[in-house]
């Protein structure tokens, strides 16, 4: 019993959460903490998908929405959609930015043998942004490469925001 | 890890956990689970301990909305009370309450009494002794700062006493801190230096260029032995150097006074062996006691005797008042600390009201806030004070008689930015002393004061600081330079011709570039102006240079503030709040809008007080409109926030950019004027458009603050 438990533990763990009608995962090792909804401040120049900043105890943090990243209709945010605040280097930083995603699970621990790295063909997510699946005992969860998806673009679209937000209306992947 | 370790772990897990805090519930799922080897033996606590992980991991499934911690912390109690070796009577009755634990109401199982695991004591001790070195070393190298401070002033001005003082006091405590600690090497040294300053003090020394270069070296090598505990020797050995040095200090103040011990056998009451025995006591006891007390604790003499002696020798024993303690604070804690106060002043000023105890509260505040910035940063005098030390050695290395100037020595900036300036700086100091300023009889045949004056000026301008390394020297050789650039293949012959000034003076920021035949001890460290440049640059500074032929040359440094008040007026424009600068606003004004009218059919320009000016509508210009259309395409955000405007009017700020030209920007409405704490966006957000910065406002909004330069030089 113990050996079983004990195979359980091992395996780089995952934060699960749901968008869509997906399940996903990114490495916990990412993240930096959960917190609930709170004031956000639109940012003029970017595109939709970056919807704000927060005030995080003092620091000033941007706040990605997924669901528009990956080209799903807005969803309202309420007093319980909950923020994922990730930690992502960037230029020989390490910055700290807020996700936005429909719910969160729970943290899974997967042995790296369990993740299945085949190409993935997903209809909202870049092959890309995917390193692979796992197979957990809720259904499938498709881990992704968080900051891959963070750095993919440029936060700052001067000209481009309105075609951005053109394609994304049409439910375009960006 | 040890059961009591792992113990530990968990308390601490436990005392951190705030409902949401996923990660920490997995972690203290885990750290339960590991103490599982501990209770092989018994079934009923290992049931107990899958029991618990379990219930954990639910708590993590509850997540985001978690209900409080249950009994969690009592279990683990009660598991700490288990122990193998326990009687057979109290271990039943302990896995009877374990067993049913779970099965009991909450708050019927009886409350465990919490012990916390007490701490391995040879580890104690070991922590204790790493701390005391840490804090000793810290406090002592503020203190050898203070003392090079004070060395370089009396040299200036020798009788000043309470200097003088205060330089005995320095060498004083690190003395007996030396003593404490057992570091032998340290503690002769500082009371050679003690001594010195005790003759200087009782006027038997005049503070003399020679004696300032005693001491300073005194300081140097007191560092250095500072350098050798830190990299790990606790008991560092007397070298041969460090032993001449002492006979030299010896010398120097054999050279005007008597010691007590002479005196003692000139008047009879001791013989030379007695003395030698002292001596070797006074040593032993790590020059804790003066000559005169050990002799006295010997018996081998009065305090008669004593005195008699000491009267030969001027008395005076000053009270001395402590130094002010110097602390050794992580700086996440200050910026935690620093953080926290900000968010006490914009919750503050949620709260309406104007109770007497609520303006007291405010103003408390106010105080706090102060005290936070302070907290961050640290003035210029630091840094001051070292060029000052390396002009003074330079110019006797060199033998060029120079004069330094400083403004801004109270200047106060960010920690870090401190940290960033010294070595480019230093390296701009010596670049003046060495290349910049020429030999006297070159100043004297050109008409100039012998003594060549070197200014460093540090000063605040609006979100940047501006730090200026200026000489009086002989400034660049252009051709020399052009010359140099073109055998280096830098340029050619043709290109050459056609190059303006500033792009020749560019040249020295080339990698490898000196035009000094060779490359002297002093700045040609393998340090080029490339390197100066690019370390400024590290810290998104812009390094520039001015010079005049014959008449001297000026290194221009500025770097942006990453952490400032601002005073600032608060305006909204659209669904954001933007603050501008005070500084670049001239007026704030409401005007009908048929005032404003359309030249070329493109720009739109505004005549106030007869003077016409472009007209900016930041909403437009700043692309927020863009953005509200792009999001209200995808059905987000609200309707575009006219509904308050008064139709017919337009609200603007008259501003005026660096260059003193005025502008007219178009907001919604005008909130407020206030000081911000200015907060950076972060790298992504450096391609913005006329924004630079951020601050938190009340409500916890984000503030966008405008840079007016920017904003204005916008192609419209």
């Amino acid at each position: 019993m113990e050996m079983t438990r004990r195979k359980l533990m091992t395996g780089p763990r995952y934060l699960n959460f749901v968008l869509g009608d997906e399940s996903y995962g990114i490495e916990i090792k990412k993240v930096k903490e959960l917190m609930g909804m709170t004031t956000i401040t639109p940012i003029p120049q970017t595109p939709p998908f970056i919807r704000g900043f927060i005030n995080l105890r003092g620091q000033i943090i941007p706040i990605v929405d997924l669901r528009l990243k990956f080209g799903l209709p807005f969803r309202e945010y309420t007093k319980r959609t909950s923020i994922i605040v990730v930690e992502v280097p960037f230029g020989g930083e390490t910055l700290l930015m807020g996700l936005v995603v429909d719910s969160i699970r729970d943290v899974a621990s997967v042995p790296d043998d369990k993740v299945n790295r085949v190409p993935y063909i997903n209809a909202k997510v870049h092959s890309e942004y995917i390193i692979g699946v796992a197979n957990l005992e809720g259904g499938a969860m498709v881990i992704l490469d968080v900051v891959k998806i963070l750095n993919s673009d440029e936060f700052v679209q001067l000209k481009g925001a309105e075609e951005t937000g053109a394609l994304q209306a049409q439910g375009e992947r960006v | 890890m040890s059961r009591e370790e792992q113990f530990t772990t968990l308390a601490e897990l436990l005392a951190r956990y705030e409902p949401g805090d996923l990660l920490l519930l997995s972690d203290l799922a885990d750290a339960v689970r590991e103490l599982e080897p501990f209770y092989a033996t018994s079934p009923v606590c290992v049931e107990f301990i899958h029991h618990l992980g379990h219930s954990i991991e639910e708590g993590m499934r509850a997540s985001a909305q978690a209900a409080p911690a249950p009994r969690w912390g009592e279990a683990l109690d009660l598991l700490q009370k288990w122990n193998p070796g326990m009687r057979a009577d109290p271990r039943q009755r302990l896995e009877a309450r374990i067993a049913s634990f779970f099965s009991d109401e909450p708050g019927t199982a009886a409350p465990a009494a919490a012990s916390p695991p007490p701490p391995s004591p040879g580890a104690r001790d070991a922590f204790l002794s790493e701390e005391t070195f840490a804090i000793f070393l810290t406090e002592a190298r503020e203190r050898l700062a203070h003392a090079q401070e004070l060395i370089l002033d009396l040299e200036q001005r020798p009788g000043d006493a309470d200097s003088l003082a205060a330089l005995f006091r320095v060498f004083h405590t690190i003395k007996g801190e030396s003593g404490f600690l057992h570091l032998r090497p340290l503690g002769e040294l500082t009371h050679r230096l003690e001594n010195l300053l005790d003759l200087a003090r009782n006027r038997r020394l005049t503070f003399s260029r020679p004696l300032a270069d005693l001491l300073l070296n005194g300081v140097d090598r007191s560092r250095g032995i500072l350098d050798t505990v830190e990299a790990g020797n606790r008991d560092p050995e007397l070298s041969p150097d460090l032993e001449a040095f002492l006979e030299t200090l010896n010398t120097y103040g054999s050279q005007t006074q008597v010691p007590l011990g002479t005196v003692l056998v000139e008047t009879g009451k001791l013989d030379a062996e007695d003395v030698e025995q002292v001596l070797v006591q006074q040593r032993q006891g790590n020059f804790y006691k003066k000559f005169g007390e050990v002799a006295l604790d010997a018996n081998l003499i009065s305090p008669q005797d004593l005195h008699e002696a000491l009267d030969r020798q001027t008395p005076t024993r000053t009270v001395e008042p402590p130094l002010e303690e110097v602390i050794k604070v992580r700086m996440g804690k200050v910026n935690f600390l620093v953080d926290m106060i900000g968010e006490l002043t914009i919750a503050l000023g949620q709260v309406t009201g104007d109770s007497v105890a609520l303006s007291q509260v405010r103003k408390i505040t106010r105080s706090l806030q102060l005290g936070a910035m302070e907290l961050r940063t640290d003035s210029m005098q630091g840094l001051f004070s070292t060029a000052r030390r390396i002009i003074r050695d330079l110019s006797h290395k060199l033998g060029k008689a120079v004069t330094v100037k400083t403004e801004g020595d109270r200047l106060e900036i960010d920690r870090s930015l401190i940290k960033a300036l010294e070595e480019p700086l230093m390296h701009l100091v010596r670049n003046s002393l060495d290349h910049g300023l020429e030999p006297a009889a070159e100043r004297i045949a050109a008409g100039k004061p012998e003594s060549g004056t070197v200014t460093i000026q540090a000063v605040r301008r609006g979100s940047t600081i501006n730090v200026t390394v200026e000489d009086d020297g002989r400034g660049l050789d252009r051709d020399k330079i052009l010359a140099k650039a073109v055998d280096r293949g830098l340029v050619s012959p043709e290109t050459a011709g056609s190059l303006t000034d500033a792009q020749i003076h560019d040249f020295i920021f080339h990698p490898g570039f000196s035009t000094s035949a060779a490359v002297s001890q002093v700045s040609g460290r393998g340090v080029g102006m490339d390197i100066v440049r690019s370390m400024v640059a590290a810290s998104r500074g812009t390094l520039r240079l001015q010079t005049v032929p014959g008449q001297g040359t000026s290194f221009f440094m500025t770097f942006p503030i990453s952490t400032a008040i601002i005073d600032g007026l608060i305006v909204r424009v659209g669904e954001n709040n933007l603050i501008v600068p005070t500084g670049s606003v001239v007026q704030s004004l409401k005007l009908p809008e048929t005032d404003l009218y359309r030249v070329n059919g493109k720009a739109e320009l505004v005549t106030i007080r007869d003077v016409p000016m472009p007209v900016l509508r930041l909403d437009r210009v700043l692309g927020m409109a863009s953005k509200r259309q792009a999001d209200g395409s995808l059905g987000i955000g609200s309707p575009t926030p006219f509904a308050d405007r008064q139709t017919g009017a337009v609200i603007g700020l008259i501003v005026e950019n660096t260059d003193r030209q005025s502008f007219f920007l178009v907001v919604d409405e005008v909130l407020a004027k206030k000081e911000v704490v200015v907060k950076p966006l972060g790298p992504r957000f450096r391609a913005m458009r006329g924004i630079t910065a951020g601050a938190v406002l009340a409500g916890g909004t984000i503030g966008l603050v405008l840079d007016v330069d920017q904003v204005a030089a916008l192609d419209l």
